[in-house]
């Protein structure tokens, strides 16, 4: 048997390597390789989002899966929104109220906080940190019972394992997520008032008269729409890699890992295009 | 009945069967031996409708599963109980709820005429004291006879075992195959099993086959198949090196 051919090191070295041994040659097939798994893996997401939305709507209608959910990705999740919130609060006043000092507009701050809350970071932050918790959780669990044949097992024994385990999930994610929102922009605002009137000494009749000029509830249903799609998001990038998880242990960690980055990138992605779409140029 | 007529099946370029004719007689225990990797497997992912045959067809209950829609095989599988290599017991519930899953989800009965019927099955595999244990506190047989109790929960026609003494110790061994004679004698079920454990596939096989290459060498009553002079067989049984099996080592 002959050895493995050593591959040079550096980048220099690769690129004449590349030419010497005419490697370009094979670029396109190495380009329709990786059409071929994109594709596939395109079809493969479009089929399983499809069929989670579609058994979502039939019997059996296991009630205590959803419950079940609603509180793992709404209840155990407090504790970080809370604590994202009240810091996003307090940090963002602080910053703001040093800056519009300058311009003699400190007094705006209380609006401009709660704008910037309601439209894009109550839910965006809300979105990343929940992906972080619980789209790592969803990947780590369903992969396991992927790998350990328990998810071949449901379907032995006549369960729609995406209905069973995919679909509650979904439903879930989409239906909290607003409501961790709200949570995380009031403590939020609790945080800013804080800094700004008992810390800053800014006036406290300002602080709320500025959000009620500033702030419409357009704004804020745009922030709910958004976490809306996050939840979704987040919660289908955890199902998808773990229902697909290939390959034991190491496995279920890469798909663990990528659930969460996957998930971060798509509602960074979908954030600027949902706010683009609702954007109201005055 | 189930039953395999010319069945093909190929991942990639590997054929893992070919043309396979294979019958598992109602009522009866049937154990498909074979080296490690021979497509033993394979053959159970056939009769549970998780694969498809390239060619030839799988007839159950004398229709050809061929032309089953995801909704019939469904409620054909109500039919099966299986018991998987691993046990593949859920790990989020106690020892009670996996064997009263199938309860749950696929009949009507109350709390406790479940919890009547999950006593009894864990009685049936000597595991009355352990229903509210973790799964994740038991051992390898143990989690074996859950897994054999919760196959055996909505009385299935037919019963399949993958490897069903692997990796246990030669007592609990015989413990999982009197379990298997014993259950198979009060329900008078079908059972199909995977091995390649051959002392256990003699004590409980009323039939053997035996998938060497994608083909089936032998398909006989077990006493037969302890006394045949095919040297791949015997070699096979015997556990030798030499002979006609490729062995590399």
């Amino acid at each position: 048997m002959s050895p493995e051919p050593v591959k040079p090191r550096g980048f220099i070295a690769r690129f004449f390597s590349y030419l010497l041994h005419r490697e370009y040659l094979q670029f396109p097939e190495r380009v329709g390789a990786k059409g071929l798994i994109w594709t596939q893996a395109l079809g493969r997401i479009g089929l399983l989002l499809i069929e989670s939305l579609r058994v979502m709507f039939l019997p059996p209608f296991r009630w205590r899966l959803y419950t079940k959910q609603l509180e793992f990705i709404g209840n155990r999740s407090l504790t970080v929104i809370l604590l994202t919130g009240f810091a996003v609060g307090a940090i963002l006043t602080l910053q703001l109220t040093a800056t519009l000092t300058q311009f003699s507009s400190e007094n705006m701050v209380g609006g401009i906080v709660a704008l910037v809350m309601a439209k894009e970071l109550g839910p965006l932050l809300g979105g990343l940190m929940i992906n972080g918790r619980v789209a790592s959780a969803i990947a780590a669990e369903i992969g396991a019972m992927r790998v350990s044949e328990q998810i071949d097992a449901l379907e032995a024994m006549s369960v729609d394992s995406v209905q069973y385990l995919i679909s509650p999930r979904l439903f879930a994610g989409a239906l909290i997520l607003p409501f961790m929102t709200l949570i995380l922009n009031m403590v939020a605002m609790l945080a800013s008032y804080m800094v700004a009137v008992h810390l800053l000494g800014l006036d406290a009749g300002m602080f709320f008269s500025k959000i009620s000029d500033l702030v419409q509830m357009e704004d804020l249903f745009e922030g709910l729409a958004k976490s809306v799609a996050f939840g979704f998001i987040l919660t289908f990038v955890g199902c998808y890699k773990g229902f697909f998880t290939r390959g034991g242990a190491q496995g279920v960690g890469l798909a663990t890992t990528q659930a969460v980055v996957v998930g971060s990138v798509l509602i960074m992605l979908s954030d600027y295009f949902i706010g683009s779409f609702m954007l109201d140029w005055p | 009945m189930i039953r395999f007529e010319g069945v093909s099946k190929a991942f990639g370029g590997e054929q893992v069967l070919e043309r396979v004719d294979l019958a598992f007689p109602k009522g009866r225990i049937t154990v498909v031996v074979g080296r490690s990797g021979a497509g033993k497997s394979v053959i159970l992912q056939h009769i549970l409708g998780f694969l498809k045959p390239d060619q030839g067809t799988v007839f159950i209950d004398g229709e050809d599963s061929g032309h089953f829609t995801p909704q019939q095989w469904r409620e054909k599988r109500k039919k099966f109980g299986m018991l998987f290599q691993n046990s593949a017991l859920f790990d989020s519930m106690s020892v009670f709820e996996n064997v009263a899953f199938p309860l749950i989800e696929h009949t009507q009965k109350s709390r406790e005429e479940i919890a009547e019927i999950v006593q009894k099955k864990l009685a049936l595999v000597g595991l009355v004291n352990a229903k509210h244990k973790s799964t994740a506190s038991l051992s390898g047989g143990m989690r074996k006879r859950v897994a054999l109790a919760r196959a055996i929960a909505l009385d299935p026609q037919v019963v399949l075992f993958d490897e069903p003494t692997s990796g246990l110790d030669p007592i609990v061994t015989t413990v999982i195959n009197r379990l298997i004679l014993d259950t198979q004698k009060a329900t008078g079920c079908t059972y199909i099993v995977i091995s390649h454990d051959i002392a256990a596939t003699f004590r409980i096989a009323h039939k053997i086959a035996m998938l060497y290459d994608g083909r089936i060498v032998i398909d006989a009553p077990a006493e037969e198949v302890k006394n045949t002079k095919d040297p791949l067989v015997k070699q096979f049984i015997q556990g030798e090196l030499t002979g006609p099996f490729d062995v590399f080592y």
